[in-house]
């Protein structure tokens, strides 16, 4: 079989797996894997800038939290019905990333990080100072009619489980494909070197915006996928650990590989979960298995099946 | 073809470049001498924007390109092959080619050309480019230039590191692009490749042009090479 066959059974088997998940899992871990599909669609978002582009942004929370607050926002508020919010919040996303993204794409390196953690501290200053829509730390819950779409309650566990299966599938199966498209190949090419990728002909300023922008959209489309299932809109989410939370779990999963970040989360989340479970420490627990794995799969767990048993993986 | 007049450039407050001319036509292929440091790298990427010009002018087919962005420069039909090659090492060799065959809009015919050119890597093409060997690495990095049909090709040190039978087909292939009608401009350190490849050089000390020749010239002037070289 193909490298690209391969990879297409891959993901069809990952789907298909977590489509099936559901009638045998409990209903407590069918509910972790929603949040963590969820999730996974934002360190999806997160690796199109940073695993495949070579950038490295420390302020993606404030594109999650564009999407959640753009739809939360307008459902609670505006009354926008469930898909007009949905789609208005990951075009606020996108558009942030693009004024974000043109500005803080001046610079490059530290600098680049810098400006892009001072943006999403600002985005962060702006959710609490308009509290009074925003509610501030405390946060909202979303109206119960903004989470329903065609007559499907989207709070169930079934109605959730299925709902963060489907857009995590489009995202998963829809990255696989971008990274085999010429724009994929060019952002390849400028992570590998951008000098010769400029040196070839091609302008990647435009380039790196327009990842800028399509990491942006889809980590809002997760932030409002968020708010959508589980109802919730916080400043929490908006704050620096929500920033850092895509880079430990693409670090994990595997940088520049389409099943890393659902790898990474996962991980991330039952680390967490079975540790808590025996220690109130598990923070340490969690600390030391991440340097554990930085000293031996320093590409991430994806990163290190495709270095060494799986080369096609994509 | 490529026409440099008195240009001035360097890094930031270091001036490399002060007043560097040069020029080079059709099925022809110049050679810029120098000692390190001299300033041969800097005048192609000078050329190639990726060094700011600061006076002077380089003109491309009668046209100025002096401040032209770096990424137009290419587009306009100047290939560039850089020391060290730098491939993108994570995508396979068919995709290095391809990356090189979309800015100008180049198809199957161009991709068959530098194949034939290349036997070797038509047998690596779904192989990543960073586990090549260094001689398959420059013959890759020589194609992917070549993807864009340029008029002109400035090469930089392509022999550099590579074994005998790999320079022989390197220099090969570079006797046919002139052959073709390139117009090639190589930076070199190797005597024997400047005698036997080149028809003019330019000997460039402190940044500046000190003498224009032809390789004929130097091969009954061999004391030049010791004047300007220490060889």
């Amino acid at each position: 079989m193909t490298a690209h066959g391969k990879s297409w059974v891959l993901h069809g088997g990952v789907l298909a797996l977590l489509f099936a998940l559901f009638f045998v899992l409990p209903t407590y871990h069918s509910g972790q894997l929603s949040r963590i599909m969820v999730l996974a669609i934002y360190a999806m978002g997160f690796n199109i800038l940073f695993g495949y582009t070579g950038l490295l942004s420390l302020g993606h929370a404030m594109f999650f939290a564009a999407g959640m607050y753009g739809f939360g926002l307008t459902v609670n508020l505006a009354g926008f019905p469930m898909p007009v919010a949905f789609l208005f919040a990951i075009l606020v996303a996108a558009a942030l990333a693009l004024v974000a993204g043109g500005l803080a794409l001046r610079t490059a390196g530290v600098s680049f990080m810098i400006v892009t953690l001072m943006f999403a501290q600002a985005a962060y200053l702006v959710v609490l100072y308009f509290g009074e829509y925003t509610r501030g730390d405390e946060g909202f819950v979303v109206a119960r009619e903004g989470r329903m779409i065609a007559g499907i309650d989207l709070s169930t566990d079934a109605g959730r489980y299925f709902c963060a299966w489907v857009l995590f599938g489009v995202c998963f199966l829809a990255l696989a494909k971008l990274i085999k498209l010429p724009f994929g190949k060019r952002l390849i090419a400028i992570r590998e070197n951008e000098e010769r990728a400029r040196m070839l002909g091609y302008d990647t300023s435009r380039y790196k915006l327009m990842a800028f922008v399509t990491s942006g959209a889809v980590s809002g489309m997760a932030g409002a996928t968020y708010g959508l299932l589980f109802g919730y809109v916080g400043a929490s989410f908006a704050a620096v650990p929500y920033s850092i939370f895509p880079l430990l779990w693409v670090l994990l999963g595997g940088a520049g590989t389409t099943i890393g970040p659902l790898i990474g989360v996962f991980f991330m989340f039952y680390l967490i979960d079975i540790s808590s479970g025996y220690t109130n420490a598990y923070m340490l627990i969690a600390g030391l298995v991440l340097v554990l794995l930085t000293l031996f799969a320093p590409q991430g767990l994806a990163g290190s099946l495709r270095q060494k048993v799986m080369p096609w993986l994509p | 073809m490529l026409e440099v007049t008195d240009i001035h450039s360097g890094y930031g407050a270091v001036k490399v470049l002060q007043g560097l001319s040069f020029s080079v036509k059709a099925s022809e292929i110049l050679c810029l001498l120098g000692r390190n440091g001299a300033g041969k790298t800097t005048a192609l990427k000078s050329v190639m924007g990726q060094l700011p010009i600061t006076a002077g002018r380089v003109t491309f087919k009668g046209e100025e390109i002096t401040h032209m962005a770096p990424h137009l420069i290419p587009r306009q039909g100047l290939g560039y092959i850089p020391q060290g090659r730098r491939l993108f090492a994570e995508l396979t060799v068919a995709e290095n080619i391809e990356m090189g065959l979309m800015t100008r809009k180049q198809g199957k015919d161009t991709r068959d050309w530098v194949l034939e050119l290349f036997p070797r890597l038509r047998e690596r093409l779904t192989q990543m480019a960073g586990t090549l060997s260094g001689g398959e690495q420059q013959m890759l990095a020589t194609a992917r230039a070549l993807c864009l049909r340029p008029d002109v090709l400035l090469l930089d040190e392509p022999t550099e590191g590579l074994q005998p039978s790999m320079i022989a087909q390197i220099r090969d292939v570079i006797l046919k692009m002139k052959a073709e009608g390139y117009a090639i401009v190589l930076v070199e350190q190797r005597v024997d490749a400047i005698l036997a490849l080149a028809d003019h050089v330019v000997f460039i000390e402190n940044g500046r042009d000190v003498e224009a020749t032809t390789v004929d010239d130097l091969k009954s002037t061999p004391a030049k090479l010791t004047r300007y070289l220490g060889v």
